[in-house]
């Protein structure tokens, strides 16, 4: 254990060949996978590390906490660039088109599996899952490991005072605003309903619900080349519907992240657009009933909502120089290990977020989770409704913390009164295609 | 002000000198030139492209609305610090010179804010102002004032303003008192035996003889304002509502790490060390006036 | 004391003077009050607006809380108590080791006649130009050329490259008259026996007052060790105030995150009050 890594590259470059290389195999091969998740998954995730570490005497997997994702990102590429980054990171939904514009950063995981010669079936995968992680043909680049996507929870109490159904979840967005307005008027609740993670929710779900596309290239996926396209008339009319509804607080908006959790479990709103991750988190905090609907959407926009899109994060595995094949052995057992049926499914339960493989949901039906729990289901089967379209599937783009930055602050600007929904849009996507072009720039003499 | 005599030696004095020399090289030197020459460069996130690209990022810099917007942010942000810190600090700094009893609890209590982090000041004064747990914002909400700065960028960029002022009060405060004190008591009790208001006192005598004071500590709370505060803004709005409480060096941080946009943060890193270097030869423009009193 | 004394009798006692005083050490004090009450009460109180605003029931139990299992184990799995050993560890390096090679490169540029010495000085001199934080991405570029990502020295040595020190002890070193340095030299005591026999006694009072400054300074740091501390054994307590309150999960243990504050702004404050006289003196003349 006293030999690290560094340690004994740093021997072997002094000619001690022979001596470390005995050390070398006397001792494990030490793993780094660095996660950016916190609370009940942090744990989870550094127990998975310690129970394979006893399951086997060859690796020693060390999982810790980084930061939180955009932090611990920037940690991962400054080590990179020093030359010794993480074997495995956990890397956000979002930031997935960066590390598809970077493929000699990383290894796929197909392929890691592959030159490890482990079976690996990418399509046990929920399918919009493995749609947003792989490459058009088919290579699973990263693994799919938290997987959530956003739901409607709504508190039953506030419906009841307010004279609605508390058995049944608004389904369309007039539904959702009568509802919300019912709140408001009967004084159920000070506001109607608020949404977290605006541009996740109202700009990415929005779209694969109503199979609008986001950019040209199937939404990034075909090329770096895609150029975003989302200020068309329905995309700004759900804008301008927030925009009106907040004038009497039918709407309140709640800050771009997760803040808007807080007006929710407080009793001030009676409905939340809220990520699935969230269930464990207002089940606790909140006092009162609450039920889960899937997303609402405009039926003259279409009829039959597709999939939602997936958020959550995934595992990449880094490339790097001085990686050995045993190391690469080492993470695809980890992998392999990490993925096994029953463990998504105990990290489903301890988490909230979804079981990633249909297997590991199939086995939480069968033994009845979902109806001891009530409403956790609904995630999974908004996701695997329907066959993903091209709009439904993902999309792949550069940059695109930042530009979902950019339509948060144009569209906070339009709540405030200073734009249309409109002009909101055209400016995100303006601001958007700059950093795309830019992205396009770098990737491309990056390959 | 030079010696006139010396220790001989040429070895003990560069040894001396050794670890200092080598901290500021490594450590100051190099990155200040690996600014200049990475705002030169397009580059992706992992370095593995590296394109030349000569004064192309100051162009996108300085072409960006946004960017320019930043600018003017900053200013206002670093006047209304500037000023809400000081204006208090003067007024506390002659009450407390004028006081007998308790003067010293009463500075001690005063000066505490100095050594309280910038970002657990953000912290504090955002647990204050919070729209859904503040003690502030509730008692404001009762008053009919709504006050969200989730919400609304000029409330955000307020409640960053009186966080980072009320952390500085202090600082200046304890320039003004040290100021105050030094001022000869003759000049004013003269100035009181001549029948002059303390009104008058302050704008006759002891303005003037604060001045060079004033002078110093305008630029020292700009300087605070520009970078320290970077810790208030992280912890209490960081950066937003949009981008309204983004201020210059927020950005520079924003872009370079969690956008990963090398090449423009270091240009901005470039724009920003010519402000402060315009700043410090200011303020030795200054003191060197002074030194010719 | 007397002076302002005799100034205040010509005055009539002045009710105005502690009136403001009173104003200003109230919102001096409001915030950190209200951080202490919300450290003593539960979540719930604090949630359901107003919370109260004299301590509540919990007593210390959310201090043992914090400072055994970290602060709010959604955000940073590092204990309080760890964080604050980081802190303290990284305020004493930089405190210390910029006292040090200060003292040391001051004593040889005032009394040494070395060749380059005020290019040598020029070039310290400079460094007062550009705070940390406008070089800070080309620095951690550096700093991770170097290997030394999430060490002490990668934390510490960075903020020690600067020149404020050196100037105030070439300063004092300068009042030092030139003819105790002539009668050591008629004793036959060399530099090495001039500086602990006679400079270093002088010099105490700048030494306690600059350890003061550099401590809050090291102690207050935040965007360097935002950017060099990715290992959660490393962080500092000021960093980890600000990812408690991030919100990624669920909502924020408020009580938690004060009693962090107060337990940050503690040792800082402390030695302020402490050393207040020497903090003063040394600040004004430090700056100026």
């Amino acid at each position: 254990m006293f030999f690290t890594k560094r340690a004994v590259m740093g021997a072997m470059a002094a000619g001690m060949i022979a001596a470390s290389t005995a050390a070398y195999a006397q001792q494990r091969t030490n793993i780094e996978v660095w996660i950016g998740l916190t609370g009940p998954a942090q744990e989870e995730m550094i127990k998975y590390g310690q129970e394979f570490n006893a399951s086997q005497s060859k690796y020693n997997i060390n999982v810790t906490f980084r930061g939180q994702y955009p932090e611990q990102r920037a940690a991962a590429f400054a080590a990179f660039r020093a030359g010794n980054p993480p074997h495995v990171m956990q890397m956000f939904d979002a930031g997935t088109g960066d590390m598809f514009g970077l493929p000699r950063a990383t290894v796929p995981v197909s392929e890691v599996f592959q030159r490890a010669g482990l079976q690996f079936d990418s399509s046990q995968f929920l399918g919009p899952a493995r749609g947003y992680y792989s490459r058009p043909d088919g290579t699973l680049n990263s693994m799919p490991y938290n997987v959530s996507t956003a739901v409607l929870f709504y508190n039953k109490d506030i419906f009841k005072k307010a004279g609605l159904d508390p058995n049944k979840a608004p389904a369309t967005w007039p539904e959702m605003i009568e509802a919300a307005r019912k709140i408001r008027s009967t004084g159920a609740a000070e506001c109607g309903f608020s949404t977290t993670w605006l541009a996740w929710i109202m700009l990415e779900q929005f779209s694969a619900l109503h199979d609008l596309p986001l950019s040209t290239e199937n939404n990034g996926r075909s090329g770096l080349n895609a150029v975003l396209n989302f200020n068309d008339a329905p995309r700004a009319k759900m804008v301008q519907t927030l925009i009106d509804l907040s004038r009497d607080k039918t709407f309140q908006y709640g800050g771009r992240s997760n803040d808007a959790n807080a007006l929710f479990v407080a009793g001030t709103c009676g409905m939340l657009l809220q990520s699935s991750g969230g269930h464990a988190g207002i089940a606790r905090d909140l006092k009162a009933e609450f039920g889960v609907g899937f997303l609402p959407h405009f039926p003259d926009i279409t009829t039959s909502p597709k999939n939602g899109i997936v958020g959550g994060a995934s595992l990449w595995v880094f490339n790097a120089p001085n990686r050995s094949a045993e190391e690469f052995r080492g993470v695809a057992e980890f992998l392999a290990f990490m993925a096994q049926r029953d463990r998504l499914v105990r990290f489903a339960k301890a988490t909230g977020f979804l079981p990633a493989t249909n297997e590991a949901f199939a086995a939480m039906q069968a033994e009845g989770f979902f109806t001891q729990n009530a409403g956790r289901d609904v995630p999974i089967l908004q996701l695997t409704r329907g066959t993903p379209t091209s709009n439904s599937a993902g999309y792949r783009f550069g940059r695109w913390t930042e530009i979902r930055d950019m339509y948060h602050e144009e569209v906070e600007k339009a709540l405030q009164g200073q734009q249309t929904a409109q002009v909101a849009l055209d400016n995100a996507v303006r601001r958007g295609n700059e950093a795309l072009r830019q992205f396009e720039r770098t990737a491309t003499a990056a390959q | 002000m030079e010696r006139k005599v010396f220790f001989p030696g040429m070895l003990l004095p560069y040894a001396l000198l050794a670890p200092q020399i080598l901290i500021i090289m490594v450590f100051f030197y190099v990155p200040a030139a690996q600014a200049l020459w990475m705002s030169t460069l397009l580059q992706d996130p992992l370095g593995l492209s590296v394109q030349f690209v000569g004064l192309e990022n100051f162009q996108i810099v300085l072409g960006d609305p946004a960017y320019r917007q930043t600018i003017a942010r900053t200013m206002f942000f670093s006047v209304a610090v500037t000023v809400c810190a000081m204006v208090p600090a003067v007024l506390l700094a002659l009450m407390a010179d004028r006081v007998v009893r308790g003067a010293t609890p009463y500075k001690t209590i005063l000066i505490i804010p100095y050594a309280i982090a910038p970002a657990v000041a953000g912290a504090l004064w955002l647990f204050l102002f919070n729209p859904s747990v503040g003690v502030v914002s509730y008692y404001m909400g009762r008053l009919g004032l709504n006050w969200d700065p989730k919400i609304d960028g000029s409330h955000a960029m307020w409640l960053i303003i009186i966080a980072s002022a009320w952390k500085q009060i202090a600082y200046n405060f304890v320039f003004f008192l040290a100021g105050l004190q030094s001022i000869p008591k003759s000049l004013i009790e003269a100035a009181q035996i001549d029948g002059a208001g303390p009104r008058r006192r302050f704008w006759t005598i002891i303005f003037p003889l604060l001045s060079p004071t004033t002078f110093f500590l305008i630029v020292v709370n700009f300087v605070y304002a520009f970078f320290e505060t970077f810790g208030v803004i992280h912890a209490a709005t960081q950066g937003g509502p949009g981008k309204s409480t983004e201020i210059m060096i927020y950005k520079v941080w924003y872009d370079g790490f969690i956008a990963q946009d090398i090449g423009r943060s270091a240009a901005q890193s470039v724009i920003l060390m010519a402000i402060v270097i315009g700043l410090t030869v200011l303020q030795f423009r200054f003191i060197e006036r002074k030194v010719h009193y | 004391m007397s002076a302002r004394a005799a100034r205040s009798h010509l005055d009539r006692p002045d009710i105005l003077a502690h009136v403001i005083i009173w104003i200003g050490i109230l919102i001096t004090a409001f915030p950190i009050w209200v951080a202490f009450v919300a450290s003593t009460v539960d979540n719930q109180a604090i949630a359901q607006a107003p919370m109260p605003l004299l301590p509540g029931n919990l007593g210390w139990q959310v201090y043992s809380d914090v400072l055994g299992v970290g602060g709010n184990n959604r955000t940073v799995g590092t204990p309080v108590a760890l964080m604050m050993w980081n802190s303290f560890v990284m305020a004493m390096i930089i405190a210390v080791g910029k006292i040090v090679i200060s003292l040391m490169s001051a004593y040889a540029i005032v009394f040494f006649r070395v060749p380059f010495r005020s290019f040598i000085f020029w070039m310290i001199f400079v460094t007062l130009m550009l705070p940390v934080e406008v070089r800070i991405i080309p620095t951690l570029k550096v700093v991770t050329d170097l290997g030394m990502l999430n060490t002490m020295a990668g934390l510490t040595i960075p903020l020690i490259a600067s020149a404020t020190a050196t100037l105030l002890f070439r300063q004092f070193f300068l009042t030092i008259p030139d003819e105790l340095v002539e009668a050591a030299k008629i004793d036959n005591a060399g530099p090495v026996k001039f500086f602990f026999d006679v400079v270093l006694p002088l010099s105490t009072t700048t030494i306690a007052a600059l350890f003061v400054i550099l401590f809050i300074y090291g102690w207050n740091q935040y965007l360097w060790p935002l950017l060099i501390t990715t290992d959660q054994s490393m962080t500092t307590i000021v960093i980890g105030i600000t990812k408690m309150i991030d919100t990624s999960g669920g909502p924020t243990d408020w009580n938690r995150v004060m009693a962090t504050a107060i337990l940050t702004l503690l040792p800082p404050v402390f030695v302020v009050v402490l050393l207040q006289k020497w903090f003063v003196k040394g600040l004004v003349e430090t700056e100026k």
